[in-house]
């Protein structure tokens, strides 16, 4: 990635990129919600695909995935959007829609990547991940599918080629989200793919048939019913290759369940990598890593693998950051409507107590059916608030008598500061059939914005309106580590100042079918200036720069 | 009280009632029929208003006009059938006749509620408090129905201007409780659930609750305190079990915990299935399958009083039928029903007088019972029908 000046501090390297003005915008009380979405100015004619408008099958309403990074190294934001196909292409054996990289302007709108960087359609696109699986220090693209998982490596810039994917039958089957990490610390990543059910549009009814109901209305059948999937982990060879690992690690539970998003964390805070899947109408799974390459299934002694209620629930997207400052993450999970989202704050014991009624989330989530969400402050204010998207699986959710809607509105759901969220639209757009969401500074700004799927149709960018008032300080940090982990990925970045401090992991995974920057993004409110940021790199050193500047964007390579 | 005076119009109406399926508005082998699913599809919002003042005067105890009876009857069947499309059907018809009669208004509130269609549930409750506000006690429901949605302000209020009327309603209490608990009072919450078992020491959800806030707080030995006594007051419920192992955990009893775990998963594999059924049979009540799997499911869960509540809907769906008696008296039989199997036994015996298998059955029924004579009695049956 090039950047635009240098400047050194006490200890490490670090690289300003960008320095930023505040937006000169009036400190006016905020009437509009916080996000303005640009329609097809920012994508013109960009759609995805997923089936038939009946959603008759449960493929056909998952929708697809997207990965925002930069891949061509211009120091903006990319996009890639991960495309769906339909049950007659299938049939015919013909190739679904091809996923799409669509190269950052820097001010929220994208264009076509051209001929370079083209994908070829696989069978059914759902989500990806990037990162760098071959250690030549560029972004790298893993697209998961209800068909085999494909890798697609980054060309120095110039380009993608994709490898065969060398995961053996594992890999085949129906991926939904995707995760690279490197669990054993090697330097070189891994991969998880979280899997969904065995679909064999043959052998599954027609909507009604065999109980397939809701509400009295006939609807797609599944998951229920259908034969769930183990989730895979491949080793990274630092090439681009990757070798089946899941039994080996461990990473095989009494029962598979319905995988459909996954965050790659440290939980405990022990240097390792560990990981949550959200697994729909199946009890959660956390694998805790035992640091010796194995991991242990621990969801239900630590509080995250059923409501309060001891029901499982139908989860799908995982927001995850550290909310409360105590050094531990707290994992909030998108659910189906009835249920409302799920709230997990770390407890003293080290697991998790679902406290989502207490947090004030209760009432505005149980209507909705939720999917793309990460904990993130975007409002600037020195507080972590969250989106969430949402739209139901079912057209018959507009139906009488289901107390919810198909198309429904997405969520701004603000921290006030002491850990209690208030609902608001995230935007004024009309309520719509949301799915995957990923955040990441498009603008340059400094503030967060959103780039969000729709089950099928007009891809959709949302730009952030904060108002960067003097209370609105941030700091975006990236990483150069040395090895194959080049960008840091499963670092620790610790952001302190006079009276507090906040901790952030950096990672790509975006919970649902989604991947994210890698880079930490710190809203820092009325904090001018950090006495220290504080880095533990994958490698396990750690590296301290003292008093450093906000509202700007830092490169940090790891000391010799 | 509203369900006192629907149980005597029920009642009035039994005659019609026990007609059987045909009692109702839908025939036995109709439940795909077009006009079963169009229930589904009506909007009690859409259903005339009388003017208010209109039932100021309504009397509970008094019997329903002439013109409603055969109306009313439709309802009271369907519901003895625990037929729910058709009696959605019967009260709108009811409730088109008459608007806002309000014995109708509450019935279409629950039926609505136990389809889970909590927003429709509302609308009738309402305008059955808009006629008779100083019956606001019979609508408790109406507050679980905006809980169900979400709508916990909304059921804060409703609840306490229900126990304004009446400040001993157990269920009242609870769902207070929990309306509390999600508007993020834990306190109020707290203080509810203890008013609940001042009320009733036995109820076992409130003690479960109790526990869950306990745990919540990280007050680790109280909450197992609580968890335990409403495992031992409900102990084939899965929520105690499950609460008991998440409680072990914490307090580093990683045995205890994953025997918890296991019971917990026992249960509730089997609560679920029971939960699906249910579902099911709510739309499709005669489906004389389902309720068989109902039994079975029932059966699982290890509670008896479950168990014969299954088994007496199958039978009640196919009386005259060999398969639901046997499994009756199989069932029963299994779970150590002395008395239920024994009854069962002696149905099958008058209903089946014929089938050597019957005979075979009771042989060997009679015989482990220690019953001899009637050991005796069923072999010499079963000799004469193989004619030896």
């Amino acid at each position: 990635m090039p950047s635009t000046s240098s400047h050194f501090l006490c200890a490490g390297t670090l690289v300003l990129i960008e320095g930023l003005a505040r937006a000169q915008e009036p400190a006016s009380a905020r009437v509009a919600p916080l996000f303005t979405e640009l329609g097809a100015r920012a994508l013109p004619g960009v759609e995805t695909h997923c089936g038939s408008k009946a959603k008759d099958f449960i493929v056909e309403v998952n929708g697809g995935g997207l990965a925002l990074a930069d891949f061509d190294g211009d120091g903006k934001v990319d996009l890639v959007v991960v495309d769906g196909s339909d049950l007659e292409r299938v049939k015919r054996g013909a190739p679904g829609h091809s996923p799409r990289l669509f190269l950052g302007n820097g001010d929220c709108t994208f264009r076509p990547a051209g001929e370079p960087w083209a994908m070829s359609g696989g069978r059914w696109g759902m989500g990806c991940a990037a990162g760098d699986v071959d250690g030549d220090g560029w972004l790298d693209l893993v697209v998961t599918q209800w068909g085999p998982t494909r890798v697609f490596l980054n060309q120095k810039g110039a380009g993608f080629r994709e490898t065969g994917f060398a995961g053996g039958a594992a890999a085949t089957q129906w991926g939904t989200s995707a995760a690279l990490f490197d669990y054993d610390r090697d330097g070189k990543l891994d991969l998880f793919v979280v899997r969904y059910l065995d679909f064999d549009p043959e052998r599954i009814g027609k909507p009604g048939s065999e109980g397939c109901r809701w509400k009295g209305h006939d609807v797609m059948c599944g998951p229920q019913g259908l034969v769930p999937q183990f989730d895979v982990l491949f080793r990274g060879q630092g090439d681009g290759t990757f070798v089946d690992r899941t039994e080996a690690a461990g990473l095989r539970p009494a029962k598979a369940g319905f995988g459909l998003g996954v965050m790659a964390f440290d939980f405990d805070a022990d240097g390792d990598t560990d990981l949550f899947v959200a697994n729909d109408s199946t009890p959660n799974h956390l694998w805790e890593n035992q640091g010796d390459g194995k991991f242990v299934e621990a969801a239900y002694a630590r509080g995250v693998s059923h409501d309060a209620n001891g029901r499982e629930q139908a989860s799908m997207g995982i927001a995850c950051a550290d909310t409360n400052g105590d050094g531990r993450a707290e994992l909030f999970i998108t659910n189906f409507s009835g249920e409302m989202d799920s709230l997990y704050v770390s407890s003293k014991s080290g697991g998790w107590r679902e406290r989502g009624s207490a947090a004030g989330l209760a009432s505005p989530t149980l209507g909705t059916l939720g999917w793309g969400t990460a904990f993130a402050d975007l409002d600037l204010d020195g507080d972590l608030d969250l989106f969430a998207l949402n739209g139901h699986v079912y057209p018959q959710a507009d139906l009488p008598g289901t107390d919810t809607s198909y198309a429904q509105k997405d969520l701004l759901l603000r921290n006030d500061g002491r850990g209690k969220y208030a609902a608001e639209p995230l935007s004024a757009a009309e309520p719509a059939v949301s799915r995957a969401g990923a955040l990441a500074d498009l603008d340059g700004d400094g503030d967060l914005d959103l780039v969000g799927l729709r089950v099928e149709g007009q891809v959709r960018v949302f730009r952030n309106e904060a108002q960067h008032t003097d209370a609105q300080h941030w700091l975006r940090v990236a990483l150069r580590a040395r090895g194959g982990n080049r960008f840091g990925i499963g670092a620790r970045v610790t952001a302190e100042w006079k009276d507090g401090r906040q901790v952030a992991e950096l990672r790509t995974s975006g919970g649902y079918q989604a991947s994210v920057p890698p880079e930490v993004h710190f809203g820092l409110g009325g904090v001018e200036r950090l006495e220290r940021l504080r880095i533990r790199w994958p490698s396990g050193k750690e590296q301290v720069l003292e008093g450093v500047a906000v509202d700007r964007a830092l490169v940090v390579e790891e000391a010799p | 009280m509203i369900a006192a005076a629907l149980l005597a119009w029920i009642a009035w109406c039994a005659p019609a009632a026990q007609e059987g399926r045909r009692g109702t508005d839908l025939a036995p082998d109709a439940q795909q029929d077009p006009e079963r699913l169009a229930a589904l599809r009506l909007d009690p919002r859409s259903l005339p208003r009388a003017p208010l003042g209109r039932w100021k005067a309504f009397d509970p105890a008094a019997k329903p006009d002439e013109k409603l009876r055969p109306l009313w009857s439709a309802v009271a069947g369907a519901l003895r059938q625990r037929d729910l499309p058709a009696a959605l059907i019967a009260l709108h018809r009811l409730l088109g006749a008459e608007p806002d009669y309000p014995p109708a208004l509450h019935e279409l509130g629950v039926v609505y509620f136990r389809l889970q269609r909590y927003g429709d549930a509302t609308a009738p409750f309402e305008r059955y408090v808009e006629h008779l506000p100083e019956r606001i006690a019979d609508t408790r429901a109406l507050g679980h129905a905006y809980y169900s949605l979400g709508r916990y302000a909304e059921a804060r209020a409703h609840y306490e201007r229900v126990l304004a009327k009446q400040p001993d309603m157990v269920e009242a209490v609870r769902g207070l409780a929990l309306a509390l608990l999600r508007l993020g009072d834990e306190s109020g919450a707290l203080a509810a659930l203890e008013r609940v078992l001042v009320l009733d020491p036995a109820h076992d959800e409130a003690w479960t609750w109790k526990a869950q806030i306990l745990y919540d707080r990280e007050e680790l030995e109280p909450a197992l305190t609580a968890a335990r006594k409403a495992r031992d007051l409900a102990p084939d419920e899965p929520r105690p079990w499950f609460l008991i192992g998440r409680i072990q955990s914490d307090l580093g009893h990683a045995d205890e915990s994953r025997a918890a775990q296991r019971r917990y998963e026992e249960l509730h594999g089997a609560s679920e299935a029971v939960r699906a059924l249910e579902s099911a049979l709510a739309l499709h009540p005669h489906d004389a399958a389902m309720l068989e799997r109902l039994v079975d499911a029932c059966r699982a869960t290890g509670s008896l009083a479950k168990t014969r509540g299954a088994l007496q809907r199958l039978v009640a769906e196919r009386p005259r039928e060999y398969g639901p008696r046997r499994k009756a008296l199989d069932v029963l039989d299994a779970l150590g029903d002395r008395a239920g199997a024994l009854e069962a036994a002696t149905v099958l015996e008058e209903l089946f007088p014929d089938r050597a298998e019957v005979w075979e059955r009771l042989v060997e029924f009679y015989g482990r019972r220690g019953d001899r004579p009637n050991q005796l009695r069923a072999g010499e049956r079963l000799l004469r029908l193989r004619g030896r």
